[in-house]
């Protein structure tokens, strides 16, 4: 596990062009970049073209990388925007694959299938600001401030997000066990 | 369980995947391969504004060649020798290093 402090280290020396460091900045934050995309993206590939397109833009910015968030939150933030101009420029919404969660077992990931597959497709059906909303600190643990920084909105706005998203996700789960 | 409790697990449920070392290397591969593109791109540019600079200095300087040719000449030699004495001193001081060790 990461440390800020080593972090802080890791981003300094990255800033001055040591790609090793910037390396390790990645090894320690793949997981959750890659972890919120796929719940936003729909489709497991997609989600780490988008999750390595990120981790790119992000080392060629790093110099505007201020340090008013962590860096695992600054890069879901690049992350989440190159991922909702893509959809919105090639239509990816169209393109969603939910054949990787049949690859968990129930019981490693804590809930069955079916509930997954539901939730999953609804999640699809949620508006872009909702889902990264819902997946962020439903899903992936950020505080509610975490996620109005990455996305980039005001904290109001990500709990109403939050809220609303978690309401129509109950609703839809409740019609699919009623079919 | 209630459909809240089923909510909650299905969301909670991990997507993320196992650590893995090709996607690090795999966004080195690229960072490094965006990196030379814009230096690449950097180059290209600095080279043409460099040789924009010099057809539009060179251009009033041929008028004034074709009127004193034989100045022109003078001025184009004494140019010559102060380029070749600076290339040997820039070679003599890259040797330097070398010949230290």
């Amino acid at each position: 596990m990461m440390t800020g402090d080593d972090e802080a280290r890791l981003l300094a020396e990255a800033r001055r062009g040591d790609a090793r460091a910037f390396s390790r900045l990645v090894d320690a934050n793949q997981q959750a970049v890659r972890g919120f995309l796929r719940r936003f993206a729909g489709h497991w590939a997609d989600a780490d073209d988008l999750a390595q397109e990120a981790f790119v833009t992000a080392w060629a910015k790093l110099s505007r990388f201020e340090g008013r968030s962590s860096f695992r939150s600054w890069v879901c933030g690049v992350g989440y925007r190159i991922a909702r101009d893509a959809r919105r420029s090639h239509a990816r919404a169209g393109a969603r694959d939910f054949s990787w969660l049949e690859e968990q077992d129930d019981a490693e990931a804590g809930a069955p299938l079916e509930d997954r597959l539901a939730v999953a497709r609804a999640m699809a059906a949620l508006p872009d600001d909702q889902r990264a909303a819902v997946a962020l600190c439903l899903s992936e643990g950020f505080s509610h401030a975490e996620a109005a920084a990455i996305l980039d909105m005001p904290l109001g706005t990500v709990k109403s997000h939050v809220t609303r998203g978690r309401e129509r996700l109950l609703k839809m789960l409740e019609s699919e066990d009623e079919r | 369980m209630s459909a809240e409790d089923r909510l909650s697990r299905a969301l909670a449920a991990p997507v993320a995947p196992a650590k893995d070392m090709h996607f690090t290397l795999q966004v080195m591969r690229q960072a490094e391969a965006a990196r030379f593109k814009a230096e690449t791109g950097r180059r290209l540019l600095r080279g043409a504004a460099l040789a924009a600079l010099a057809v539009a200095a060179l251009l009033p300087l041929g008028g004034w060649a074709a009127e004193n040719a034989d100045a022109a000449l003078d001025l184009g030699l004494a140019v010559g020798g102060v380029v070749a004495v600076l290339s040997v001193l820039r070679g003599l001081r890259r040797g330097a290093p070398a010949r230290a060790r």
